[in-house]
């Protein structure tokens, strides 16, 4: 701190409690039994995961429930030599993906793993790993691996 | 930043919640008039504002600029650690404090006080908590704490005077 | 010269303290669906959507991005606004720009809130100046009392003059479906006997804090006639702001100098001299039973010190000359992105003679207001005409 020019050190620290809302319920319930559950408008191909209760494209309800079969496409990834200090990973050398799963329109953010850097690449086939200890949250997705 | 989430937990009668903290340090820059208020109440105990040219307020907390003329303020004036209540509460109700994460104690008397020779007012605590002994327009004066480190807080609170 | 701008269509959700069932997004969904039902349009017929929230309460930044399939604004043009607690009235005088400057025929408004999320108190607190004020600071709550003692000093209100305002709010409030607080039964005796929350506010002279979202449909001329049967014609809009800190304005709730700024520019741009009699009905944002009080001086609705005087001769009850808050107000209904949007809705309803039970007979011409952050007041004229 000069003491020509104060800076001050604060902080801000807010508790919240955040509702997912029906569908969302149902997508993580889901996850707690191993399936990877999108939405979509009755008879329409758009299918989101995680899924949308209603479609603002349509403007309709998008009630019609379809499991997906757990592979899909990395679309983009970044490789991040240390996670951050609230990652269950902290410290560790991580790589997160932008996953298009079959049957979905939409992408899903998560880890990636690949026994080698040489396999991951935009367009590598990947598959979804599960925890064995499930809760009804995110990470009950342990990740996804590239097919080789 | 620091995102906390938690594990989703049900509640009764609540449906699924998921709780999380916001946590989030930020650097503030006190610009020049604050560090000059602030490095005088720590150093010499004093307490500063600044005149408007134009209307002659006295202005706390100091600042560039007078809002309703519009124009710069330069003439730093001494004011007062004695001064009048002119607005007060005693704080019941618990809340988180957003500065710790933590619930703020209460009850807690706090007030806007117009120190002599200001034309504004400022926030501060009360050392009283009965609001039957609280009232608009009766006097007070800071009691100031042994160790000064240049906060608001180094005025531990503003004790009613007979 | 702007173009008439009418108000054409409202929706609302029925506002409670948790929503548990829906997320925000699915909140707000409820709220624009009615709206767009109420004007008989599909999504594709709204050219632009404005939207209102107030971030730290839920804890989302941008939740308009988060939400944007719950508002209909995939590929649309849009806007988002936060301004405290004016917010819904921010954006509706938003929407209204849009629509008068000739850029969007038809424009939707939305302001949402889910307050259970987060910790309202705490949110608010943040808004204080972290050098000088957020230590002491306690919230809406906090700076409400200090400012209500004040105000009593200087108008000599009575504890009985609020409680009998906080009644008026919440029985009126059962004659509106949407409203969060309805207490049929409620009474003086009781107000009296709630504890305080903070000094001289007691838990019965504030608001509740609610899950709530409101939209609204503004429409320009040629358009507003096809869509309504009566459009609520916005004849003026005003956003007046005070100095930043607490303590910069003297007297604060006894005067509400942004108050007095932004209902007499819109009084002076409509010609009126008297609002008691010359306005039908008005819904204005208090967020406390002081606040009203002080409100009805500040907007001019009596002499300074006389707001007491007002409510003892029921001029502002439903019967009265000038009713305030048919829907029940800020005090029954308080999800602070929607709420001044609510003020908003709830005055067109009014115009349109739509507003159910709660209709004041034949209104012409009504005021709504905003007021958040620490001294900002929006201010609209609706009419008839």
């Amino acid at each position: 701190m000069s003491e020509a020019h104060w800076i001050v050190k604060q902080k801000i620290d807010i508790p919240f409690q955040y509702t997912p809302g029906p569908a969302l319920l149902r997508f993580l319930e889901g996850l707690r039994g191993a399936q990877l559950l999108a939405s979509g408008v009755p008879g329409e191909a758009r299918k989101t995961i995680p899924p949308l209760s209603f479609c603002g494209r349509a403007w309709k309800p998008a009630d019609e429930w379809t499991e997906l079969p757990g592979t899909g496409v990395l679309e983009s990834f970044a490789v991040v030599p240390r996670a951050m200090a609230e990652l269950p990973e902290a410290g560790a050398r991580v790589v997160f993906g932008l996953v298009k799963l079959d049957g979905a329109e939409t992408r899903l953010v998560h880890l990636v793993r690949a026994a080698q850097d040489a396999d991951l690449r935009v367009g590598a086939r990947v598959k979804v790993l599960w925890n064995p200890a499930r809760s009804a949250a995110i990470r009950d997705i342990a990740g996804f691996e590239v097919i080789t | 930043m620091a995102e906390k989430t938690g594990k989703p937990e049900k509640k009764k009668d609540d449906g699924l919640k998921v709780p999380w903290r916001l946590n989030v340090e930020y650097e503030y820059a006190a610009g020049y008039f604050a560090t000059r208020f602030f490095r005088e109440l720590r150093d010499t105990g004093r307490i500063w504002g600044v005149r408007c040219p134009s209307c002659q307020r006295v202005y706390i907390p100091p600042r560039p600029v007078c809002g309703i003329c519009a124009a710069k303020t330069a003439e730093w004036v001494e004011v007062s650690d004695e001064g009048v209540i002119v607005g007060c509460t005693v704080v019941n109700v618990p809340f988180i404090d957003p500065m710790t994460g933590e619930q703020r104690p209460v009850p807690y008397g706090f007030a806007i006080i117009r120190l002599d020779g200001a034309s504004t007012a400022l926030y501060h605590f009360l050392e009283e908590t009965d609001p039957k002994k609280l009232a608009v327009g009766k006097r007070v004066k800071a009691v100031f704490r042994p160790e000064r480190q240049g906060t608001m807080l180094d005025i531990k609170h503003f004790r009613l005077l007979e | 010269m702007p173009r008439k701008v009418a108000i054409v269509a409202t929706g609302q959700t029925k506002h409670v303290a948790k929503r548990t069932d829906v997320n925000l997004r699915e909140l707000i969904t409820e709220a624009v669906t009615r709206a767009l039902d109420d004007a008989g349009l599909r999504m594709q017929d709204i050219d632009a959507v404005m939207l209102g929230n107030m971030e730290p309460f839920e804890g989302f930044l941008l939740p308009e991005l988060w939400s944007v399939e719950g508002w209909g604004g995939l590929g649309k043009p849009a806007m988002k606004f936060n301004t405290g607690g004016t917010v819904g009235a921010s954006t509706a005088i938003a929407a209204y720009y849009f629509a008068a400057s000739g850029m969007y025929d038809t424009i939707l408004a939305v302001g949402f809130e889910k307050q259970s999320e987060g910790h309202t108190q705490t949110a608010i607190t943040t808004v204080g100046d972290p050098l000088w004020e957020r230590t002491m600071m306690a919230g809406a709550i906090g700076n409400f009392a200090v400012m209500a003692s004040t105000y009593v000093h200087e108008s000599g209100v009575t504890e009985e003059h609020a409680a009998k305002i906080a009644v008026k709010s919440r029985r009126n409030a059962c004659n509106n479906e949407y409203a969060h607080l309805q207490m049929p039964n409620l009474t003086v005796e009781e107000v009296l006997a709630s504890p305080y929350l903070a000094y001289p506010v007691r838990r019965l002279d504030f608001c509740p804090q609610s899950d709530g979202a409101c939209a609204l449909v503004l429409a320009e001329e040629s358009k507003a006639k096809k869509l309504a049967r009566q459009p609520a014609w916005i004849k003026a809009v005003a956003t007046a702001h005070d100095q930043q800190y607490m303590g910069d304005s003297p007297k604060r709730l006894a005067d509400m100098r942004s108050q007095r700024a932004a209902s007499q520019r819109v009084y002076k741009a409509c010609g009126i001299s008297d609002p008691v009699k010359d306005l039908d009905v008005a819904e204005i944002y208090e967020v406390a039973t002081y606040a009203e009080l002080a409100m009805y001086e500040n907007l001019g609705f009596c002499q300074p010190g006389q707001a007491g005087k007002l409510i003892d001769q029921g001029v502002t009850t439903m019967d009265g000359a000038l009713p305030v808050n048919p829907s029940g107000g800020v005090l029954a209904t308080n999800c602070i992105g929607a709420t001044a949007m609510i003020r908003v809705a709830e005055a067109a309803l009014q115009i349109m003679g739509r507003a159910g039970k709660r209709q004041i007979p034949n209104a012409r011409l009504a005021l709504a207001t905003g007021y958040g952050g620490n001294a900002w007041t929006d201010a609209l004229i609706l009419a008839r005409e």
